[in-house]
């Protein structure tokens, strides 16, 4: 028997699933390194690589430590900027348009569970996944880990900066 | 109003393109010109493989993880020079060979500095280098190789515990830690410690340019200390790091580098994760395969 959805399901849009939400961030990071692209180049070069930056590099990278003696200053700046322009575009996007180019493209769409969605509530909801643009850090693992057992689908920084993300096309 | 959308969007990503690209400019400018010289080290016994790790143990050097590390260093556009900063009694024959056969390969100029000790399968390393900076007191040389190993026949006798031997081919157990070798044995071990110590050999002179007669006479197996060892051509220079890195400047051709003292990096989760790896492994390796390992071992 069909289940007859209340007026407050109706109303009220359906909080993004794992996959969707997972997607579009995939998306998300696969731009940022496009328009980031110089700085990869440059961390490619800075550690020696005689080719231009290219899916094998992180690889290359962390296969080749040593050399991190060297060039630890640089990486760690580049690693810096690229973990700020994450946080950039994020942050913009989502306070401007309430989407990213990712959620445009899979049909998701922030919302804030104050009244107004505020520039501080899309950095703070940001933080962690510009900090995964460079890295797989803990505290992204932490975020992602509260979103896989929390009900209403939130990550940690999302519960925090009272923010969710929902099904746009509904 | 979608059209407004998309032009936003196109200018945040050119505004963040134009800032990463001002940035690489700033960044770079500063550092694409830099030269290197890598300091890489032997440390320890010399070994092929990761397994005999332990957190607790002595420092080795695992050929396989060395010989990558050089592939990557001859890659880097940026370093100019090697130097090999040895500190080891040697190690097992192929480890050592391993070492040796990619070293002598290496495109750029490269230097073995032997510190403490380079003795062995480690100066046999050494002596695939372009050249050889030992300190005038360091241990080097003690070209031959080793295949001894306890035995306990006698004691196992005198507390009744027999060997009940049970072989297809007469050769199979020999060097068994609990049977004496027979004359034919022993014989036939001596030949192949001898087999390789040739190859030791030969190489080495290859290396150093020294007769084959001279070898002969150099390479019994003593050790000699640094100075002695300059004597006798086996090493290029006595001196220290620092003579080492203008030595390196010198072959590279260049005045300025950046010294890069390269060690592996060790995380946590690599430690605790080998640290598990060596319980489990020596959990299943048991008591009976420990006797079996102090058997018939070759090292150079």
């Amino acid at each position: 028997m069909k289940k007859i959805k209340s007026d407050f399901e109706l109303l009220m849009p359906r909080r993004a699933g794992f996959w969707r939400r997972a997607a579009a961030f995939i998306i998300d990071l696969i731009i940022i390194y496009a328009v980031t692209s110089p700085l990869t180049g440059l961390l490619a070069k800075g550690i020696g690589l005689q080719d231009e930056f290219s899916i094998s590099t992180f690889k290359e990278i962390f296969s080749r430590q040593e050399l991190f003696y060297g060039a630890e200053t640089m990486v760690i700046l580049v690693a810096a900027v690229m973990a700020l322009a994450g946080l950039f575009y994020w942050s913009i996007l989502e306070y401007s348009l309430k989407q990213s180019i990712g959620k445009m493209i899979m049909k998701i769409a922030v919302k804030s569970q104050l009244k107004e969605l505020s520039i501080w509530q899309v950095i703070a909801r940001n933080i962690t996944k510009a900090l995964a643009v460079t890295s797989l850090s803990i505290i992204f693992l932490i975020d992602l880990l509260y979103l896989l057992f929390n009900k209403n689908r939130q990550r940690l920084s999302e519960v925090l900066s009272k923010t969710e993300v929902c099904n746009a096309d509904e | 109003m979608q059209m407004n959308k998309g032009l936003f969007v196109v200018i945040v990503l050119a505004i963040i393109w134009i800032i990463s690209f001002s940035i690489t400019n700033i960044i770079g400018a500063n550092y694409s010109s830099e030269n290197k010289i890598v300091i890489v080290p032997i440390n320890g016994v010399i070994v092929p493989m990761q397994g005999d790790y332990s957190l607790f143990g002595e420092e080795k050097t695992v050929s396989s993880d060395f010989v990558k590390r050089l592939d990557g260093l001859e890659g880097d556009n940026s370093v100019k020079a090697i130097i090999f900063e040895i500190n080891s009694p040697g190690g097992t024959v192929v480890a050592s060979k391993e070492i040796s056969d990619r070293v002598k390969k290496l495109k750029k100029p490269n230097i073995a500095l032997i510190r403490e000790y380079g003795a062995s399968g480690a100066y046999w390393i050494a002596s695939a280098s372009d050249y050889i900076i030992a300190d005038e007191l360091s241990v080097t040389g003690s070209i031959g190789v080793i295949g001894s190993y306890l035995e306990f026949s006698d004691l196992f006798k005198k507390y009744g515990i027999g060997y009940e031997r049970l072989v297809a081919g007469d050769y199979k157990d020999a060097g068994s830690n609990y049977r004496k070798l027979t004359k034919n044995e022993k014989n036939l071990l001596q030949k192949k410690l001898d087999i390789i110590h040739n190859r030791f050999k030969q190489d080495v002179a290859m290396n150093r340019n020294i007769s084959a007669d001279a070898i002969d006479g150099i390479a019994n197996g003593i050790f000699y200390i640094g100075s002695e060892a300059y004597d006798l051509g086996l090493v290029d220079q006595l001196g220290s790091k620092d003579d080492a890195i203008s030595k390196a400047k010198e072959m590279a051709g260049i005045k300025d580098a950046k010294i890069i003292e390269s060690k592996e990096k060790k995380s946590i989760v690599d430690v605790l994760s080998k640290l598990s790896n060596t319980a489990f492994y020596y959990a299943g390796k048991g008591i009976g395969s420990t006797f079996v390992k102090n058997g018939f071992n070759i090292q150079a």
